[in-house]
């Protein structure tokens, strides 16, 4: 594959989830489905960092699980290096866990308590043809990456004892252990303390600089996206409305919906606006989504046309994408 | 008089490994109609001294020192029956994680009946009508009123919440984080909500948070805790804009703000002290690009600065402005 090639490719993605069933729809043979993921293209480059940015429940996690393999996708297919994820055979897909790599939201969760950090560290070595030699200096590597190298002595310390700073570290560390190209990291933030939220940024940017990772960081922090990521997708009920690079999009918001994200961020500033954001209500019911544009019940701007006609993601060049009938 | 008002106060917790000193010498005083922010990081004492506030502390807890003084009555002093008569109707709590702790096999009219018919005597007429006027006030629809609490969404549900907090009409709404786990939209729907329910109704607000944008959104004024002390206090304009205390400075630069350029965001190192033995010296210096000698060896005194309307405590306040250059270079 050339280098042109992106790294991870997302053609046409779907995917349904069955919904639990009433009493109401089994008799009348009704199947309720959620539309997680609808037809979604996203390609990340090499080297690039994406940014997926949305609410809960708009279908993030579920797009970056499918990424790398966690999930199924109901229709369309995922290229990883120019290889069609669903055909892969057992040895290929082995050599793909390797190659990429998650990080999850709350690392009070992601280690095992009862192992020590060595053993949680070294566990996705023991997985793979890794050389049993080569383990202390992975460990070493992927320690200093995750700027841990003070942490003591690994096999005696237990998750308990780590603050969630340290602890998001380790399950960093862990991820890049396996030396991956791509990593998807899912609200890699927010469940820890501002103060220490600085330094779990700091230390994302250099390693993915340092390594030129491919990453994709799940979250509905723009703040959080803004500094990690050149390119933002943002995603609402299970589709794009809007793509472009991080700074056009942040300094031109084009869609309703990012307009709306953007100005609801609230500033460090005294002197900041306290003009309402545009948009009412909650999120509406992912079983039951408005016809035509998803997001006209809560647009100030939706007309009679957004009710009939899906807006399709529009290419407005230099990178910028849209998906709403009023740009 | 000041509404509120809190001196020198002191809270241990007892563990089966050991007193936590979780608060020590905190003192604030609150105007009526002014909205205190408490900022600081987990485990610097905010939600401690919420809780002692509203006369719940946890069950290990102890209040060993000061005075939490309301409209000039020690509340120390009160009998828990007496004490309990002025929570919902004098001061009312926002628990973190509020909107999780409504019952779940209860209609949401139901338990807010309980606590206007229960804790605030209106007949059953009376508290109907109120559930209805309270939907109102925090922008629910008043057909949902007999809906169960997982019938809405955690915005809805922190909503519910303040409905419920305001249902006895108190003077002061204490909220421990209350748009934390909520999502960005839904939090600044939150806020906006606070900032119309307090000029309508002349609340006074204690707002606990780790989110310095929060506290810049809708406070007057600030206090910067940390390892159960306070640092700093002052208005929200003052304490945010040129920080005092090197540990505010960290807080503030540790903040990505959307609108402005931060270049690099610098972090504080390390983690707070073990509060079963606290530092003799300043609580922060190990952590403190700053530190001299003499903060390491003692706990500097609370400085008045500007007739009182600020406060710090660090022995090298007067040198603030020049730390606060040298603040990104201090740091690796």
């Amino acid at each position: 594959m050339s280098a042109s090639t992106p790294l991870v490719q997302a053609i046409d993605l779907s995917k349904r989830f069955d919904a639990p069933r009433g009493l109401s729809d089994w008799l009348r043979g009704h199947r309720p489905r959620v539309s997680a993921a609808h037809q979604l293209h996203l390609s990340i480059g090499r080297g690039e960092s994406v940014g997926l940015l949305g609410e809960s429940g708009c279908g993030k996690t579920t797009m970056g699980r499918m990424l790398l393999d966690l999930a199924r996708p109901t229709s369309g297919r995922i290229l990883f290096d120019g290889q069609d994820l669903a055909q892969l055979d057992a040895a290929a897909r082995l050599r793909f866990r390797q190659r990429a790599q998650f990080v999850f939201q709350n690392p009070f969760d992601a280690l095992n308590p009862r192992f020590a950090l060595q053993r949680s560290l070294l566990e996705p070595l023991l997985h793979t043809r890794v050389p049993a030699a080569e383990h202390t200096e992975r460990l070493r590597l992927a320690l200093q990456r995750a700027q841990l190298e003070r942490l003591g002595d690994l096999q005696n310390t237990y998750p308990h004892e780590l603050s969630g700073g340290q602890l998001q570290r380790v399950a960093l560390a862990r991820a890049l252990i396996l030396s991956p190209e791509f990593i998807v990291a899912d609200e890699p933030v927010s469940m820890l303390d501002v103060s220490v939220r600085a330094g779990i940024l700091n230390v994302l940017r250099q390693v993915q600089a340092e390594l030129g990772l491919s990453a994709l960081y799940i979250s509905h922090d723009l703040t959080l996206v803004r500094y990690l990521c050149q390119r933002t997708v943002v995603m609402y009920l299970g589709v794009f409305v809007e793509e472009g690079p991080t700074a056009d999009l942040i300094r031109e918001p084009l869609h309703p919906y990012t307009r709306a994200l953007l100005q609801a961020v609230p500033s460090t500033r005294v002197d900041q606006s306290h003009a309402p954001i545009p948009i009412v209500g909650g999120v509406p019911d992912a079983l039951k989504p408005p016809s035509g544009c998803r997001f006209r019940d809560r647009c100030p701007q939706a007309n009679a046309r957004c009710a009939e006609e899906v807006p399709l993601l529009r290419n407005l060049g230099s990178g910028r994408r849209v998906a709403c009938h009023q740009v | 008089m000041s509404l509120l008002q809190v001196e020198d106060l002191a809270l241990d917790y007892r563990s089966h490994r050991g007193t936590v000193h979780a608060l020590d010498g905190v003192s604030l005083s609150l105007a009526a109609g002014q909205v205190l922010g408490l900022v600081g990081e987990s485990g610097c004492g905010k939600t401690s001294l919420a809780r002692a506030l509203t006369g719940v502390p946890p069950g290990n807890a102890r209040i060993t020192r000061g005075r939490i003084l309301w409209q000039g009555q020690d509340l120390l002093a009160l009998s828990e029956a007496e004490h309990k008569a002025r929570r919902w109707r004098d001061f009312a709590f926002i628990p973190q994680s509020a909107m999780n702790a409504l019952d779940p096999v209860q209609r949401v009219s139901a338990q807010l009946m309980e606590v206007l018919r229960e804790r605030g005597g209106l007949a059953q007429a009376q508290a109907l009508a109120h559930v209805d006027e309270l939907f109102d006030q925090v922008g629910i629809d008043r057909k949902r009123t007999a809906d169960y609490p997982h019938q809405f969404s955690g915005g809805m549900r922190q909503r519910i919440s303040i409905a419920m907090a305001l249902a006895l009409k108190p003077q002061l709404l204490i909220a421990d984080e209350p748009v934390t786990a909520l999502d960005v939209i839904v939090q600044r729907q939150i806020l906006d909500l606070i900032v119309a329910l307090r000029r309508q109704l002349q609340l006074s607000m204690i707002m606990v948070t780790h989110d310095v944008s929060v506290v810049a959104y809708v406070c007057d004024t600030v206090m910067v805790m940390y390892a159960g002390q306070m640092v700093e206090q002052g208005s929200v304009g003052q304490v945010l804009g040129s920080p005092l205390h090197p540990y505010t400075m960290g807080l503030t630069r540790a903040f990505p703000d959307l609108r402005q350029d931060v270049g690099t965001l610098r972090h504080i190192e390390g983690s707070p002290p073990d509060l079963r033995a606290p530092p003799s010296g300043c609580r922060f210096a190990a952590r403190c690009p700053f530190a001299t000698d003499t903060c390491r060896q003692s706990p500097p005194p609370m400085l008045e600065v500007s007739q009182g309307s600020r406060r710090v405590a660090c022995w090298r306040s007067n040198e603030a402005e020049a730390l606060r250059a040298q603040w990104s270079d201090a740091l690796p």
